[in-house]
């Protein structure tokens, strides 16, 4: 299948004796928005830890660009990631270097720039995702939650990617930094055909963003579709998540 | 550098316009697609003029890498006659509105010898406020906890003496062996050409008992235990783990420091008093090896050769060593700026520190207590 991005087939994950994914089997296509929903501990983080090979699921097979994840070794695996960007939940921003050089980090890892490019590419991005000049020069310590986040954001940007795994991209982000944080994707993904693969909680993102939603449940996949045809399965936790008060007004407003 | 290999991109590449004075720019103008020829690319634009027009318009792809590239090659401008698809536009346009970001100018100080040597003395003589000011804080705490002993981390304390002590035995001891070994063989040697083998006992034993059973300790108590406990106030000073307690009511002096302090305190003397007791018995196994100079006879000598205020001398040193010890690492770990390279840089510093000041302290106490501890 030339349109699946990334390919999960059986998915089986197990922490000691708890099973946290038992059997999964997830197509992310080309070009989507998918969005991962799940409780707190549903291995939301997990399974997208696993698409990118940083886990090895117990069983089951990976692939990412139909190439197997577990077969692939060394340069080519290097090669593979230089394709997907990750914002990781906490931003994980190397806390040694200043913003700038972390945007620029992957860029000068790849040693095709010149250093004035890498320095060009480096303030593209950083206004791409609405961080101020001044915060270049900080380090991360220095900075709001929000602002890491939108400067890991950049980090992951850095290198063009063809699929973006955001693990909750607007959690801690006020209503106007998430909005334009949706915008941003949005205006990506009609310039690159990016796929975006997200972790989040954020109904608003999931209304605004996303065209199919993934639910997980009890370690399986409770639903998968469009957020239409998601809230209309019955299942006592999407029955709670999408339609508690909170769910129902984000939904159906 | 192999760059997207399951669709081979189409090459990138700038063709002269059939149709004016212009240039064609053709194919996928992607990171992947241009990668294995960036620097060919870079000279073809290069040597292109800016002037005439460009018809972007049969490009497959195009990012930000590859805009950057045109942008700069016209010098940040992009040019009146341009063909393009709009979205390919709204990047180009919004990478020259960028402009490129001026050059970081480093500052050059015109007296950089000078300069240095104020911020030097500054940041010494900030650095020692802040250690005074953490003696207070930590000598307060002593008086708090005098007055009211119940608040006392009792555990803390314990796993302190527990880790710090107990834990560190193996190693002082072996150290301290082999160090008796060393110093009992090459002193037998010496000895035994003046005839004097009997005067191994007050060798070794007063070498180790008042000198290399207290340094040994501490030397191997900070690298082991001062480093660590530098590291975990650092960490947890990152992870704002010192707010949450200061925030809950709990002093973090009292809750870490003083019981880590008070901890190494009284476990120095004891880890020393271990470390002289092997050092004594691989002096001795030597003594009867190379010098027929038997454990009996060894051991009755021993009174005579350390007299008992050595050991009270080699004791009260060990416990100043022990909360030297614990009060640099806990200032240093309290230092710790929130990155990674400052928990390094601290941790290094916090080791080389104490055993510095150790082995100045134990100068000092040479020189001090000369007349103490000797027969006669």
């Amino acid at each position: 299948m030339a349109d699946t991005v990334i390919g999960l087939t059986g998915i089986v994950t197990r922490f000691g004796e708890r099973v946290v994914h038992d059997g999964i089997d997830l197509a992310v296509r080309r070009g989507e928005v998918l969005a991962l929903v799940g409780g707190s501990g549903s291995g939301k983080t997990t399974l997208l830890r696993e698409m990118i090979g940083l886990l090895r699921p117990a069983a089951g097979r990976v692939t990412a660009f139909d190439r197997d994840l577990q077969a692939l070794r060394g340069t080519e695996l290097a090669s593979l990631r230089r394709r997907w960007g990750v914002l990781f939940q906490h931003g994980a921003l190397f806390s040694a270097l200043s913003i700038a050089d972390n945007v620029a980090f992957p860029l000068r890892e790849a040693r095709v720039f010149t250093a004035s490019e890498v320095a060009h590419l480096v303030a593209r991005k950083l206004a791409q995702v609405g961080l101020p000049d001044t915060a270049a020069e900080l380090l991360p310590a220095a900075l709001s939650g929000g602002m890491v986040k939108r400067a890991a954001l950049a980090r992951a940007l850095a290198l063009e990617p063809e699929l973006l795994l955001l693990d909750e991209p607007t959690a801690g982000l006020d209503p106007v930094a998430s909005e334009q944080f949706v915008r941003l994707i949005r205006a990506l993904r009609g310039a690159l055909g990016l796929t975006v693969v997200l972790v989040t909680h954020d109904l608003d993102t999931i209304r605004d963003l996303c065209d199919r939603v993934a639910v997980l449940a009890d370690g399986r996949l409770a639903a998968l579709g469009s957020l239409e045809e998601v809230t209309a399965v019955d299942h006592p936790f999407i029955r709670e998540y999408f339609w508690g008060t909170r769910g129902a007004r984000r939904v159906m407003g | 550098m192999t760059l997207g290999t399951d669709e081979e991109p189409s090459p990138a590449a700038v063709l002269p316009w059939a149709e004016g004075s212009g240039w064609r720019v053709i194919g996928d103008w992607t990171l992947a697609g241009m990668a294995p020829r960036l620097h060919q690319l870079r000279g073809e634009l290069r040597s292109v003029s800016a002037a005439g027009g460009w018809d972007l318009s049969s490009l497959t792809a195009l990012d930000s890498a590859g805009a950057l590239l045109l942008v700069r090659s016209w010098g940040g401008v992009v040019p009146r006659e341009l063909r393009a698809h709009a979205r390919h536009r709204e990047l180009l346009d919004a990478l020259a509105a960028q402009g490129a970001p001026p050059a970081h100018r480093r500052q050059w100080s015109r007296i950089p010898g000078v300069t240095a040597l104020g911020n030097w003395v500054l940041a010494g003589c900030s650095r020692v406020a802040e250690a005074v000011a953490l003696l207070g804080q930590l000598c307060w705490e002593v008086a708090r906890l005098v007055h009211e002993p119940r608040g006392f981390p009792l555990r803390e304390w314990s796993a302190t003496l527990y880790k710090a002590g107990f834990l560190a035995l193996p190693i002082t001891g072996l150290v301290g062996l082999l160090i008796g070994v060393v110093l009992s063989y090459l002193s037998a040697l010496q000895l035994r050409l003046f005839g004097a083998e009997a005067l191994i006992v007050n060798l070794v034993g007063l070498a180790t008992a008042r000198e290399l059973g207290p340094l040994l300790a501490a030397i191997l108590v900070a690298g082991r235990s001062g480093s660590a406990m530098t590291a975990e106030l650092g960490v947890m000073r990152l992870t704002e783990e010192l707010d949450a307690l200061r925030v809950m009511g709990v002093s973090p002096f009292r809750r870490l420091v003083l019981p880590k302090v008070l901890a190494l305190g009284l476990l120095m003397p004891l880890v020393a008093f271990w470390a002289s007791m092997w050092s004594i018995l691989g002096g001795m196994l030597i003594a009867d090896l190379e010098l027929g100079l038997g454990f009996r006879q060894f051991l009755a000598g021993l009174p005579d050769a350390i007299p008992v205020g050595t050991y009270w001398l080699s004791l009260w040193k060990s416990l100043v060593f022990g909360v030297v010890i614990g009060v640099v690492a806990c200032f240093y770990g309290l230092r710790v700026a929130p990155n990674t390279a400052s928990l390094g840089a601290e941790t290094t510093r916090s080791v080389v520190v104490s055993i510095t000041m150790v082995i100045v302290l134990d100068a000092l106490f040479a020189v001090a207590f000369r007349d103490v501890g000797w027969h006669g």
